[in-house]
């Protein structure tokens, strides 16, 4: 077992980066869950499709930045489309539908997303600046994970401060707890489901071109990541923000120090974690159905 | 509600008794070609770029016993109950006379095991599990090298080489059948011949792995020098592109068991440069076969030659001469004219050995390099290093 | 006080409704339609595909069992279909190439049973949203260590070449599955069996207590059901039955893979038991019979099948979301949490 320092920092950084990768992509899940209560499957291939746009605005020449920000924009676009078109019509209807349905939709996207660019793996290619190995005293750690790290606070308190401190957030989460009460007051449900919807593609989309730089961009990947969504979703608690982030940290230290330790076994102990926390927890470590 | 059953199931029936009841249509005209390649999911590339080299094959050769190929491509998904789903339909819808292509080992393991049912050849272009070997007398193996052939082949070259027989080798594989096939059977000759291995337990990926830093700290860890590859080709752009930016490229040299395409080398770019592989074709080799090869390819699919589409191409001609050589379309005269088959392709002369019904071929240790201008846009080439001959692959006969 | 409603009666007479002419003649038309596959459809393709269908079918009702009449979701019940074909193709290649189909219906159905008993156990305790995932997460825990067990299993290259068993009444040989034929009416007989078993059991006393936790398992335990054994009960019986697919499946294909229970399978055999109709126990089979049907035929005609199966999925559940078969009281809000 390695015990060197360079091991042991370099391996904090990769639990801690990891998480807030699964974080910034599992969050729009989360949110759309925690308020509109649907479970979206769509949502992996939401984030595939942000990688896909953030690839073909960077290789027509776009600065990256201004990627990160129009691609979210364009998966928001869909969402919006894809609310309107079809998911709003069963949202009355019982859970099961939900899932087929937006199950049917991730597989169309992937259809889709294979069509229009192929099979062949991509990479976003990033400013020079970002994709340099900077040193930690003697320790070379890539820069971008940093980055990663940084999108990923300012994305939460982004959203923390949006949901907890502004008038529509709070119309937002007081729609998932008393809509009733919410429509009488003369809001517009379907507008705030509407745009909750559309945010958490957004933030798929914003996932998608932070991830693309890292892992290649390839018609899979949306459900590769979705499991690991889902894993985050559950363990931390339906529909809370709190718990998201513990249980992104916490699904990225397993699974990165599972593979450390136990390589071929370290999804295994992840599971083993959900059961155990579904088991005995089932609303997950902070969840209580409410949106904190 | 009686009737909406009624309706449904009345429908169902009738369009079971539309579709021909009778055995398969015989059409006399085209010789039908069964090619089930993975089209979709993780292998999906290879699965290109084989289909493609055996419709190149099927275009230049044109015609067979004097009719036309018709060549069937399904996809099978990687999964070996759509591989067998597809060889049947393929045999008994569509009346093909063989079965040639399929990309991963299980899906071919399984067809290889419905062989006695099916009674045509099946021919692999990619499979590279050692079980392949003698396995059936209609299954066939040739285009891809053998993990033995393989292993044996990156064996030489690094112990020819006086940079990178020093080196020590951290061993990486993929958790499945393939990846645990290419690490023990590199690790088992390696040491043989003297080469340092870090890890003889050699270590295993899950399939899932997407962020690579816990591998990559591992490595560093280690203090090795060298790293032998078992990672999957589309996989292996995304580890040298982490590594990379771990700044761990610059001080291991990388050997790629598991030969990177060239459309994924094409997606690392820079990060891609100095891996060492052996693989049967580059398009670096200058030769008139090599460079006729690349230049219709390229033609017809406007991509750059992969490897895997030059073995795929040497292996339908391969199949394509032997039903010539038969003179006709019984599966049992194909499969005694595949046996000692012969083909001076791309690369080469390539022989199917009797013994086993398996490929013997000439391959080329390559490093990869920043390309010079080439009619094929392509930043990458596998600059060839070393020539290796059939009889130094092995296995022997 | 004592409950009510004993499992004791499970073998009570069950009611098989009115009788009536039309029900004859439609479910005896069915039935001489089935018996006559193998004449209609000479060809050996299709008559696999139809041996598919039955074995999906099956499995797809006993998810129908589970959901439909228990309501309780599962996302990887494929993997109890695993568990029986991956221990008869086990058997058979090393054990007793000769074993009676008698004796490996019951090795693979007390596996599965066996194996089914502690998850199920663990799983009732909680309910819906929560039930769902824990069926991923130990599926997903089964499915991997069948993927590394590789010296057992052959990992993902599977078994293959796994012999066919005879099918023995005493010393009289009635078929050799050698025989795709024989192999598809012994699937259509056990098939056939199994519907009419799991009806009669769904009808009877102890399916109307499953019905009415479905409903609503507050009420139910009001009324003095123990809820948790019922649905235990529920859990056992639908993966019994996914037994009994599992080994019609080796049979047919003499090989077994790590697919069969991989994630995809357990997505595909909710699709069937949706598409089909809940609730119905019928319904299911149909549902596979189009889902196999349309996903061999679609991606034989387009690489891009995949966009046409989104489509199918959307259009579906949009326009004919009670499955064909038409029944969707099984569906009730109670599931989300």
């Amino acid at each position: 077992m390695p015990t060197d320092l360079t091991f042991w920092v370099q391996t904090f950084f990769n639990c801690l980066g990891l998480g807030s990768l699964l974080l910034l992509i599992a969050i729009g899940l989360n949110i759309i869950y925690g308020i509109n209560r649907i479970v979206n499957l769509a949502h992996g291939s939401l984030y595939a499709l942000g990688a896909y746009f953030g690839y073909t605005l960077v290789a027509k020449g776009l600065n990256f930045f201004l990627a990160l920000v129009l691609a979210p924009i364009l998966v928001f676009g869909i969402g919006l489309i894809l609310e309107r078109s079809i998911i709003a019509r069963i949202r009355t209807r019982p859970m099961l539908y939900t899932l087929i349905l937006t199950y049917g939709v991730s597989v169309l996207l992937d259809g889709l997303m294979k069509y229009f660019w192929g099979v062949q793996p991509r990479f976003i290619s990033t400013p020079s600046f970002l994709s340099q190995t900077i040193h930690l005293g003697s320790i070379p750690y890539p820069f971008y994970r940093f980055f990663i790290l940084i999108v990923t606070t300012a994305v939460m308190a982004g959203l923390m401060f949006l949901l907890g401190k502004t008038k529509m957030g709070i119309t937002m989460r007081a729609a998932s707890h008393i809509p009733e009460m919410v429509s009488v007051l003369g809001i517009n449900m379907n507008l705030v489901q509407v745009l909750v919807f559309g945010m958490g593609c957004f933030l798929a989309g914003i996932g998608g071109v932070i991830a693309g730089p890292l892992l290649t961009v390839y018609p899979m990947m949306g459900s590769e990541m979705l499991i690991s969504c889902f894993i985050v979703l559950v363990i931390g608690g339906l529909g809370s923000l709190k718990g998201a982030v513990i249980a992104a940290l916490l699904v990225g230290s397993v699974q990165t120090l599972g593979y450390i330790f136990i390589t071929d076994y370290a999804m295994v102990v992840v599971y083993v974690m959900m059961a155990i926390i579904l088991s005995f927890m089932p609303r997950g470590i902070l969840g209580e159905g409410k949106f904190e | 509600m009686k009737k909406v059953i009624f309706v449904t199931f009345a429908f169902f029936v009738c369009s079971l008794l539309l579709v021909p009841g009778n055995g398969w249509t015989q059409d006399k005209k085209p010789v039908k070609i069964g090619v089930p390649v993975t089209l979709s999911g993780m292998g999906a590339q290879v699965g290109v770029d084989n289909r493609n080299g055996i419709v190149l094959a099927a275009k230049h050769k044109k015609t067979v016993l004097g009719r036309p190929i018709e060549l069937i491509i399904e996809d099978e998904e990687g999964k070996p109950e759509v591989g067998v789903r597809k060889a049947e339909k393929l045999v008994f819808k569509d009346g093909c006379i063989a079965i040639l292509g399929v990309v991963f080992s299980n899906v071919g393991l399984a067809v290889a095991g419905e062989a006695d049912k099916l009674k045509v050849p099946f021919l692999t272009t990619n499979v590279m599990t050692p079980k392949f070997y003698g396995i059936n007398k209609y299954v066939f193996r040739c285009g891809q090298l053998a993990d033995d052939q393989t292993a044996m082949g990156h064996v030489m070259g690094i112990a020819a080489d006086p940079d990178l027989s020093k080196r020590t080798y951290y061993v990486l594989a993929d958790d499945y059948a393939w990846g645990h096939s290419c690490a023990e059977s590199f690790i088992d000759l390696a040491q043989k011949k003297g080469i340092k291995i870090s890890n003889p337990k050699y270590d295993n990926a899950a399939l899932t792995v997407a962020d690579w830093s816990p591998f990559i700290s591992k490595v560093s860890a280690a203090g090795v020098d060298g790293m032998y590859s078992c990672l999957r080709s589309p996989v292996i752009p995304r580890f040298t592109k982490q590594a990379y930016e771990f700044g761990l490229m610059k001080k291991i040299k990388v050997v790629a068991g598991g030969s990177p395409s060239e459309a994924d080398l094409e997606a690392g770019g820079e990060a891609e440069v100095g891996m060492v592989t052996v693989c049967c074709y580059s398009w670096d080799i200058d030769t008139p076969a090599s460079k006729q090869f690349a230049k219709a390819y390229w033609e017809e699919f406007k991509a750059v030659p992969p490897s895997q589409g030059a073995q795929a191409y040497v292996g339908a001609m391969m199949l394509f001469n032997a039903i010539e050589k038969a003179g006709s379309t019984d599966a049992d005269k194909i499969a005694n004219a595949l046996k000692g088959a012969t083909y001076n392709g791309p690369y080469g002369q390539v022989r199917i050995s009797p013994k086993d019904n398996s490929m013997r071929t000439p391959a080329v240790l390559t490093e990869t390099r920043l390309a010079p201008p080439n009619p094929y846009g392509a930043k990458i080439i596998k600059k060839v290093l070393v020539n290796l001959t059939p009889e130094q692959l092995g296995p022997p006969e | 006080m004592s409950d009510p409603i004993s499992i004791e009666k499970i073998t009570a007479v069950a009611d098989i409704g009115k009788f009536s002419w039309k029900m004859f003649a439609t479910i005896g038309t069915i039935l001489i339609l089935l018996f006559l596959v193998p004449w209609i459809l000479s060809n050996r393709f299709y008559l696999r595909l139809a041996t598919e269908i039955l074995i999906y079918g099956l499995l797809a009702m006993s998810l129908d069992v589970l959901l439909g009449y228990t309501g309780l979701l599962s996302f990887m019940h494929a993997v109890y279909m695993g568990i029986a074909a991956y221990t008869v193709g086990l058997y058979l290649k090393y054990v007793d190439p000769a074993a009676s189909i008698w004796l490996l219906m019951f090795l693979g159905v007390g596996a599965t049973v066996l194996i089914a008993f502690p998850i199920g156990w663990l799983q009732v305790r909680t309910g819906g949203f929560a039930f769902a995932l824990l069926t991923i997460a130990f599926g997903m825990m089964l499915y991997t260590i069948v993927w590394k067990a590789r010296n057992l299993t052959g990992g993902d290259d599977g078994l293959i070449g796994i012999p066919s068993p005879k099918v023995n009444l005493s010393s009289l040989v009635l078929a050799d599955c050698k025989d795709p034929t024989a192999v598809y009416f012994i699937t259509l007989i056990v098939v056939i069996l199994c519907f009419y078993l799991t009806r009669r059991i769904m009808r009877s006393p102890f399916g109307a207590v499953l019905e009415s936790i479905r409903e609503n398992e507050e009420r139910a335990s009001f009324v003095g059901i123990h809820v948790h054994r019922y649905k235990l009960w529920g859990w056992m019986l639908a993966c019994a039955l996914a037994g009994v697919s599992g080994v019609l499946l080796t049979i047919m294909k003499c090989s077994v893979s790590p697919t069969v229970m991989d994630p995809g399978a357990g997505g595909s055999v909710l699709m069937m038991a949706l598409l089909g109709g809940l609730g119905t126990l019928w319904g299911p089979f149909l549902g596979a019979g189009v889902f196999i049907f349309a996903q061999d035929y679609l991606s034989t005609m387009t690489e891009h099948w995949m966009i046409f199966l989104g489509l199918f999925l959307i259009v579906l559940v949009l326009f004919i979301p009670k499955g064909i078969a038409g029944f969707q009281e099984a569906l009730s809000p109670k599931k989300s949490e």
